[in-house]
């Protein structure tokens, strides 16, 4: 058995050498063919996280810990083997699909710059594999012309072409962020259907962040809650969503629709989604106990003493263990 | 599209005839009469009177108005009082100095700014960007006749390399009548150069900010290569609004540099028209400058359709 495809062992990102940490300890593990769902509200470290793997951190931030891609260790490598990596074996779909593409470059340029890039093909044999993307990704020649400009197109559109762009070199890792938050309920589900087919289909390993988590349930096998830069909770999805077990997992679900019925009771008053009260903490007044305690409902002494490590809640055995960092988990069950 | 030009040569014909216009009515209210300008303080009436018949000064306005722009279309652009030759006749060979010396300033001015920008914003904070940037602050500030000294003295007396004033003409060859404009074309490409560099600089950083760039870096770009192939590009649209609207100042700095440097061009054929008071000459040439101008502005209006196929006429959906 080789290394894995993608290793993330403590990783960690601090604003400058011993600065702020953006990021605490992340740590997972991830297979060609498997689907991660990375979620959490803004704030969180999800994007952070994904532009960590990329090697596109801004300058000022600082990469330690363990983060290896198919047994290299991605923050020693030097610039031009990162290069040659991004795009060709990670590649990333943006969460705007209107600011995302460029507008003065055609659809068609785009998708085949990667593959003259990486593949060093022809102008012609490049456009000719774009062609096919397009095809692919549900946007048919002769009416989508690889001559079209990305403000000729949809938003659900556009970010089909930017899944043509992530797919064109087949790359072994999908990051997608946020693919669909920017487009309309009906599309979301035709990209994630998308998404999930290209999955399928190149056999690459895929990280989704979002933050919906009807997204994540319909799309990934296994899931990661961040929280405040780290991991509270992590699980196969069936078992994370049967047995929410970090007050802030749970909190997120009432949060989001997909955790209420939103049937109103002849009658009764109308349903309301719970908010969680607070805000995410500032990454440089990160309390040195439970990050969550301050906006936490089941708070307890200790809460505000230790900070807590993620831990295995089941007796073990699964193929992926269901870990929640929480001192006090609760046990099993949806938010009241 | 073909209608989008029509429709813009149309209007780009009324913005001229509104330019003839104004040229026209500013040349009436000039004080003084032309034609006793001519004839100096101890003319005769008679003299006088005979003058201002020939010249049409008696018509009413309108009429002189018409006489004078009816011709525009047949390369008609009146009579120079003082040399009594047709302005067209003035104006060919002059054209053949005052031409070349405007693109060949346009083309270090466009050759210079562009790099230097693109090159300040990818180095944005750093000491390349500051460097450039001070540099391109003098260049801001420096006139473009203290420049035509400065280079007339250091290249043309000092270094010996080029002439320093005067125009061989074209007929031995185009390096003798490039040799005398460089100069010239430095003195008057290098300030605009200086404000366009300082525009590309702002545009790039603005383009670098934005989110196709990140792709373009996921996609396995490097930052070189999404500077040039990403950036750049888009950064263009508010380099070519500049380049036009600095192609006036262009013309304008002809008049004087052509005189620093004692070019036979159609700056200098303006200055002396106005200090004889030639207002026929002067009008017309203002005139036609003007046309050039919006003629100018006409073809950048079109360049943006092709740099940003956004606002191409009928792109849209």
């Amino acid at each position: 058995m080789s290394a894995p495809l993608l290793e993330l062992d403590g990783l960690t990102v601090a604003l400058g050498t011993g600065g702020v940490e953006l990021l605490s300890g992340l740590s997972l593990v991830l297979e060609r063919g498997e689907r991660l769902g990375l979620v959490g509200e803004s704030g969180s470290g999800k994007s952070l996280t994904a532009l960590a793997i990329m090697g596109l951190l801004p300058e000022q931030m600082r990469v330690s810990g363990g983060l290896r891609f198919a047994g290299d260790d991605l923050p020693a490598l030097p610039e031009e083997r990162m290069r040659r990596l991004r795009g060709r074996r990670i590649a990333m779909i943006f969460q705007e699909p209107m600011t995302a593409l460029n507008p003065v470059m055609s659809i068609g340029a785009q998708i085949a710059e990667g593959r003259r890039l990486h593949l060093g093909e022809s102008r012609a044999e490049a456009e000719a594999v774009a062609r096919r993307l397009l095809d692919r990704v549900g946007l048919p020649g002769p009416r989508f012309d690889l001559g079209l400009y990305p403000h000729q197109l949809s938003g659900g559109q556009r970010q089909r072409v930017m899944i043509a762009m992530a797919a064109a070199c087949g790359p072994d890792l999908l990051i997608a962020d946020e693919p669909t938050t920017a487009l309309d309920v009906t599309v979301q589900a035709q990209i994630l259907d998308l998404l999930d087919e290209i999955v399928e289909e190149t056999g690459a390993a895929l990280l989704l962040i979002t933050h919906d988590l009807g997204v994540v349930s319909e799309t990934a096998d296994r899931i990661a809650v961040m929280y405040a830069g780290r991991i509270v909770e992590t699980g196969a999805t069936e078992e994370v969503f049967a047995r929410m077990a970090h007050p802030y997992s749970q909190g997120l679900f009432a949060a989001s629709p997909y955790g209420l019925d939103l049937r109103r009771a002849p009658g009764g008053p109308r349903p309301r989604l719970k908010a969680i009260p607070g805000m995410v903490p500032d990454p440089a007044r990160r309390p040195a106990h439970c990050v969550f305690a301050e906006r936490c409902g089941f708070v307890q002494p200790d809460c505000l003493r230790i900070s807590p490590r993620l831990a295995p809640l089941d007796s073990g055995g699964a193929r992926w263990p269901h870990l929640a960092a929480c001192l006090h988990p609760r046990a099993g069950g949806l938010a009241p | 599209m073909t209608s989008y030009v029509l429709g813009r040569l149309f209007a780009l014909l009324l913005t001229t005839l509104a330019a003839s216009l104004i040229v026209f009515l500013l040349m009436q209210i000039l004080p003084g009469d032309p034609a006793a300008v001519m004839l100096g303080v101890n003319a005769q009436p008679e003299t006088l009177a005979a003058l201002r018949t020939k010249l049409g000064l008696d018509q009413p306005l309108w009429t002189r108005y018409l006489d004078w722009i009816g011709g525009f279309p047949f390369g008609d652009f009146g009579v120079s009082h003082t040399y009594s030759t047709p302005i067209s006749q003035l104006l060919a060979p002059r054209i053949m100095v005052t031409l070349p010396l405007a693109l060949l300033s346009m083309a270090i001015s466009v050759g210079v700014a562009l790099p230097v920008g693109v090159y300040a914003a990818s180095r944005r904070g750093k000491p390349g960007d500051f460097l450039s940037m001070g540099a391109a602050q003098i260049g801001v500030a420096i006139p473009n006749f203290w420049l035509g000294l400065l280079l007339i003295l250091f290249f043309a007396l000092h270094l010996r390399w080029l002439p320093a004033s005067g125009f061989a003409g074209w007929e031995d060859g185009l390096w003798r009548g490039l040799r005398s404009l460089i100069l010239p074309a430095l003195a008057l490409g290098l300030p605009l150069a200086a404000i366009l560099a300082r525009v590309t600089r702002s545009a790039v950083i603005e383009a670098l900010g934005e989110d196709f760039i990140r792709t373009a870096r996921a996609k396995g770009l490097t930052s070189r290569a999404a500077l040039w192939r990403h950036a750049t590009p888009n950064a263009l649209i508010p380099v070519a609004t500049i380049v036009g609207m600095q192609f006036s100042f262009l013309l304008a700095g002809t008049i004087i540099i052509e005189n620093v440097f004692n070019l036979p061009g159609v700056g200098r054929l303006i200055f002396q028209s106005i200090a004889q008071r030639d207002l026929v000459t002067v009008q017309s040439l203002v005139t036609l400058l003007a046309a050039c101008v919006i003629f100018v502005n006409f073809l950048v209006d079109l360049a943006y359709g092709w740099l940003d196929p956004r606002l191409a006429a009928g792109g849209g959906r």
